[in-house]
């Protein structure tokens, strides 16, 4: 063996020799036999499903009746006239502002809280871990009570400072801020904030100790050398928060359902409703395919701009 | 060599002779109806096969329900019933029946050959052609007496003229009251006699601020999000949720929208129902009439079960009281269809038929769930011995009765009305401005899924 490089699956080196030895040619079956469930899987329960759906996009389709081509009516309707469409974008768009940037900023607090050397680190990470592992559902009633207008705890506790009371979830002003104190209450302590606390125990020491040396204050340390240093991990965190708070539903589906007067219609709750409660099939796929693309968008924008901030040890972005 | 199971010729008559002497019993037997029959006593005739039936195969038929451990324990026993009676069928009871979820079955050639229906849901799947027609295996079905079922349910379980399902209970909404509440107050308990301005006169000494707080906790009635309380008030003003032929929404005008004001005052401006509040996604009030501080709400007799077990008040029902334009409530009722898709039509429809025939009938009456849609089979589902001592009044109320729609496009093109209404039922919008706004948004979407077909 020469070369372990491979292109089109077959080595180099076998390309070299014009034919593939015997003992190659079987670990190239296996290898494939191997991987055969992923790839079968992928192709039968992602990728075709993917291909149909952007089909149907272009189609009206009930799921009884076939699929009738429309061409792009379902775009057009969807960006012309559709109300509900552009209000659950803004609902998504409104949580996402206000949930990824406190949820990381939070996130990063807290991992930095964890990094100290203590010696109750590790009780601490596990009750900040825990809330996310609460079940959506038990967080979805937990949270209900909590914002509950008249027996509620938050409502409680603005009471005791002498605030009037809030009606949290069926206040149309007060709804989304609801469910972004949900969103950091699961994930300011979740895996984002082990994934900052990876980043943070990654940071070579000698950097800080040579900055010390510089005069650097904490400040200074914590914008010169962590930031710079753990900025992959926050654009990850970022990235990752984005795309997630784009797909919130589970929660808005158990609280609201979209109340009061969609204020919290959130957008892949409205394609829900589009498709298993109108079976308007066609228009959830266009609807689907709109918010690849705004993700996709914005992925690759802040992949652009990454360029920038992002500081790769030993390489660049891309 | 004779097999273990092979049937000699000793058991082969033993057989003949008992099915003889059952078959000559059952012709003996009451015809299905309750004449001579106790009230309270459930008597039981038996569902019999036509003699025009064609002839059952060996099927194991699906049934799909929404009714929970309540409907599988009830259709559970059904099924043993049916399997005494057909050996051929096995009746297998799923409790996961939801309307998409069915559909996307219909499609896949896999639903359930039963599935769970309503008045309201017939249009929609019939109309998607996800049901098959019943009419004309009844008409073939010598022993089929459509005539047994009250006119209206046969009405509501047909479409464009054809039987797509069987109703086997309703249960119009009625006033349950806590009579222990009314006569703390020495109020009398309502009757037929009860106007709106009686209910709001009464509900004005009901409501109370027993603890002195600032805040009433004891309460006259229980508002609800729910059109099958509230569309009594919108018919009794004189309102309508539709017009004639359910092609347009007529919330926005002044009677309908005055009833709706009317229910949203009671909880915001006069103080003598609990505001709503949200949750587990719905709109509900926080204390429900089993908590005892609330004096009436509109409920159907499904909840009858569930009331049975309240042992610190008293309770009893009357009319919906009646408003300028009369006395008018919602009739919710259940049913059976069959799959378009369902391999055993013939089978299907002898469950059908045995699902809201009378021995299924007795195990629901059991149950005290709602009233059996066989006319004949009403009386006797009521026991006299347990409350509500009105209970009869469910017999008549179907008689003012109706549903509140029957349009196959409501889910889609109401959603704008009942976003609306969710400002209303929370006191941040008058009545008559949410549904100006959200009644001709619902109308465009109703008149493209119309012309959509």
């Amino acid at each position: 063996v020469t070369t372990t490089t491979v292109r089109s699956g077959v080595p180099v080196s076998a390309r070299r020799h014009g034919r593939l030895s015997a003992a190659r040619a079987a670990e190239w079956r296996d290898f494939y036999v191997c991987i055969s469930p992923w790839l079968i899987g992928f192709l039968v329960l992602v990728a075709a499903p993917m291909l149909a759906s952007i089909y149907l996009s272009f189609t009206k389709y009930d799921i009884l009746q076939p699929p009738k081509f429309v061409g792009l009516d379902n775009y057009a309707e969807m960006l012309f006239e559709d109300a509900l469409f552009g209000k659950s974008l803004f609902v998504t768009a409104y949580y996402t502002v206000f949930s990824v940037p406190l949820g990381v900023i939070g996130s990063l607090v807290l991992a930095l809280l964890l990094n100290q050397k203590m010696r109750t680190d590790s009780l601490f990470r596990t009750i900040y871990y825990l809330p996310s592992l609460t079940p959506a559902v038990a967080s979805a009633v937990l949270w209900q009570w909590i914002f509950h207008h008249d027996i509620g705890l938050l409502n409680a506790a603005l009471d005791a400072v002498g605030l009037p009371p809030v009606r949290w979830l069926l206040d149309e002003q007060w709804v989304i801020p609801a469910f972004v104190i949900v969103s950091l209450w699961q994930g300011v302590g979740g895996g984002r904030m082990i994934i900052f606390l990876a980043g943070l125990q990654g940071v070579p020491e000698h950097l800080y100790e040579a900055a010390k040396v510089d005069g650097a204050n904490w400040w200074h340390r914590f914008t010169a050398v962590t930031i710079p240093m753990i900025s992959p991990t926050l654009l990850f965190n970022l990235i990752m928060g984005i795309i997630g708070s784009f797909q919130v539903f589970t929660l808005s589906f158990l609280m609201t359902a979209g109340a009061p007067n969609n204020a919290s219609l959130f957008y892949v709750l409205y394609l829900y409703r589009n498709a298993f409660q109108y079976l308007k099939m066609g228009y959830a796929s266009a609807l689907a395919w709109f918010l690849f693309l705004v993700l996709a968008t914005v992925t690759l924008l802040q992949f652009a701009l990454s360029g920038r901030w992002v500081y790769y040890e030993g390489g660049t972005a891309r | 060599v004779k097999g273990r199971n092979a049937l000699t010729r000793r058991s082969f008559l033993k057989l003949s002779v008992a099915l003889g002497t059952g078959a000559v019993l059952s012709s003996c037997a009451a015809t299905p109806g309750t004449q001579g029959a106790q009230p309270g006593a459930v008597q039981v005739a038996e569902t019999q096969p036509g003699p025009t039936a064609p002839a059952l195969s060996e099927a194991t038929i699906r049934l799909s329900h929404f009714e929970g451990d309540l409907g599988q324990r009830n259709y559970s026993k059904i099924a043993e019933l049916i399997k005494n009676r057909y050996p051929q069928i096995t009746l297998s009871v799923e409790p996961t029946f939801d309307q998409a979820k069915f559909l996307v079955e219909v499609a896949a050639g896999t639903a359930p050959d039963i599935p769970y229906v309503t008045e309201q849901t017939i249009p929609v799947l019939a109309g998607k052609k996800a049901l098959l027609n019943l009419s004309p295996i009844a008409e073939a079905d010598g022993s089929f007496d459509v005539t047994q079922f009250h006119e209206k349910l046969v009405e509501y379980y047909s479409h464009e003229g054809s039987m797509y399902g069987l109703c086997r209970l309703y249960s119009p909404y009625v006033l349950w009251y806590n009579s222990t509440m009314f006569d703390a107050k020495a109020l009398p308990y309502p009757d037929d006699s009860w106007t709106f301005d009686s209910f709001l006169e009464a509900s004005l000494k009901l409501a109370e601020d027993s603890d002195g707080d600032g805040k009433n906790d004891l309460w006259a009635y229980e508002c609800q999000n729910w059109h099958n309380t509230w569309m009594s008030f919108v018919w009794g003003f004189g309102g309508s949720l539709f017009n004639e032929d359910e092609t347009q929404f007529t919330l926005d005008q002044d009677p309908a929208a005055e009833a709706l004001q009317f229910v949203a005052d009671l909880m915001y401006k006069l103080n003598v129902a609990p505001q709503l509040t949200l949750q587990e996604n719905k709109i509900i009030t926080p204390f429900g009439f089993t908590t005892g501080k609330v004096a009436m709400v509109q409920n159907a007799r499904f909840v009858l079960p569930q009331y049975t077990q309240i042992t610190e008040f008293q309770f009893d029902i009357a009319p919906v009281p009646q408003g300028p334009a009369g006395r008018h409530t919602t009739l919710p009722t259940g049913g059976f269809a069959a799959s378009a898709s369902t391999k055993h039509p013939a089978e299907t429809w002898e469950c059908i038929k045995f699902l809201c025939g009378p021995e299924a009938q007795a195990v629901y009456a059991s149950t005290r769930q709602a009233m059996p849609s066989l006319k004949n089979f009403a009386a006797v589902a009521l026991d006299p011995t347990l409350p509500p001592k009105n209970d009869a009044m469910f017999i008549d109320a179907i008689e003012y009765a109706k549903p509140v729609h029957r349009c196959p496009h409501f889910s889609e093109a109401s959603a704008p009305i009942y976003s609306a209404l969710e400002l209303v039922w929370t006191g941040k919008e008058s009545a008559k401005e949410a549904m100006t706004r959200a009644v001709p948004e619902a109308n465009k979407i109703l008149a493209e899924l119309i012309a959509a077909g």
